[in-house]
């Protein structure tokens, strides 16, 4: 189970009942909602103070409405009823639908990014190692590492568009010390250069974590050291085989919590 | 409308169950059903999209949206997580505040203009809960409220306001005004008997 680890969502429980996040707020406030009982516990007692304030406020609705709703009901096809919110979110505008179970939505939206990270790993390491039977034990071992690591219960996702374009994107799992990282639409680099990968840490040192495999296709993956607290993660453009200190600016950095 | 019409709104020993079961009688296709749950919502849906956006005529626009959703996704409504006037409500509270957001991604409403609306809005305010019983219970919570609390939780609510520009135009902190409109709802909630 990954998750988006942010200690002061909790306080949004009151911005987040009278809709006053942004879009990008009220979708990372719903994942921390699915696994947050007395959250949700708490919102659902707002919603309800909110309608107090919304019964304040009734107006006699203008005269023709009621007709034109009642025609408009006659001829409108209705929703069927729906377990899984996360199936049906049109019924409350874009991808919100607060009677259906966040704890689902929650799951199913997860799933996406975790499972198109594991299939492009797995791309990845089937076209960089190939079928060379030799180097079968290898890729297998990496597979293990990989399942790992997008299955610890602690695994953190974090990802950032790099200054090339592009994405990278590292699944961390700390109790692992272990991190996955993928490049996804970086350009192919000209000449013998290559995508360094660096742990960053809080007083400033540079530790070298890996060189990204040259991908064949648009997407590069491998398995790394995690970072410690506190430590960002890095990627640069260096000569072939990597240097000990970055010798560019990062292309990306990326800041696991 | 009186706000009793509405009765439940918040759940606990005044909550409407009868509203909830008329809700689910839409959700299996019954007019008749739909026509009694319009009287009784029709009144809280207008009267809160214009209080959001203020405009008569968008205001109608939405409102019908909105009630025709009701219709729609009624079959959707699950007791067991809100109160059937909640969960109208806050199908118009979003459609709401929708409008607005992308009314002002087009023209950045500028601070100025949302100032004099917020304070229109607090007058608003005072002059609509005077009507009733309900009206008042509301009135009487909110002037328990600190200045800040009261002032952030209209701000959202009623005006439709991000909490970032609520902060903005209360020139507070951002975690201050997060706060703020938590510990205000939890007040207004304690202080009106919301049981949920």
């Amino acid at each position: 189970m990954v998750r988006f680890f942010r200690p002061d969502l909790h306080a949004l429980t009151g911005a987040y009942a009278v809709d006053a996040l942004d879009a990008a707020e009220r979708d990372r406030f719903e994942q921390h909602l699915g696994g947050c009982p007395s959250c949700e516990q708490e919102v659902r007692g707002m919603q309800e103070t909110a309608t107090r304030l919304a019964i304040a406020v009734a107006a006699p609705p203008p005269a023709g409405l009621k007709a034109a709703v009642l025609t408009a009901a006659a001829q409108t096809r209705q929703h069927p009823p729906v377990r899984d919110a996360a199936l049906a979110p049109e019924a409350l505008g874009r991808a919100r639908h607060r009677h259906g179970g966040a704890r689902s939505r929650r799951r199913f939206r997860l799933a996406v990014p975790v499972a198109a990270v594991a299939t492009a790993v797995a791309i990845a390491l089937g076209v960089a190692v190939g079928v060379q039977q030799s180097r079968l034990d290898r890729v297998q071992a990496q597979q293990h590492e990989l399942a790992a690591v997008l299955g610890a219960p602690d695994a953190q996702i974090v990802s950032g568009r790099t200054a090339l374009g592009g994405h990278t994107t590292i699944v961390v799992a700390a109790s692992l010390n272990k991190m996955v990282v993928t490049a996804a639409g970086l350009p192919a680099l000209a000449g013998a250069r290559v995508y360094e990968l660096w742990l960053l840490t809080p007083s400033g040192g540079a530790i070298p974590n890996g060189l990204l495999p040259k991908a064949t296709g648009a997407t590069a993956s491998l398995v790394a050291a995690g970072p410690a607290p506190g430590d960002q993660v890095a990627v640069t453009v260096e000569p072939a085989g990597g240097t000990k200190q970055p010798t560019t600016k990062p292309i990306v950095v990326l800041s696991p919590s | 409308m009186h706000a009793s019409d509405v009765g439940d709104g918040a759940g606990g020993s005044g909550r409407n169950r009868d509203l909830d079961e008329l809700v689910a009688r839409v959700g299996r296709g019954d007019q008749q059903a739909f026509e009694a749950v319009y009287d009784r919502l029709a009144g809280p849906v207008f009267g809160l999209i214009r209080k959001v956006l203020r405009d008569p005529a968008q205001s109608e626009e939405v409102a019908q949206e909105v009630l025709l959703e009701v219709w729609r996704s009624a079959a959707r409504f699950d007791p067991s997580r809100s109160s059937a006037t909640t969960w109208a409500m806050m199908i118009a509270h979003r459609r709401a505040v929708d409008r607005v957001r992308s009314a002002t991604a087009e023209a950045q409403r500028d601070k100025k203009s949302a100032a004099a609306a917020m304070t229109a809005g607090i007058d608003e305010v005072a002059e609509a809960v005077e009507a009733s019983l309900d009206r008042a219970q509301v009135r009487r919570c909110l002037d328990s409220l600190t200045e800040i609390q009261r002032e952030a939780l209209t701000l959202a609510y009623y005006g439709g306001h991000t909490y970032r520009e609520v902060a903005g135009l209360l020139n507070v902190a951002l975690g201050t005004i997060k706060t703020r409109i938590r510990d205000g709802l939890i007040r207004m909630r304690d202080c009106m008997g919301v049981t949920w």
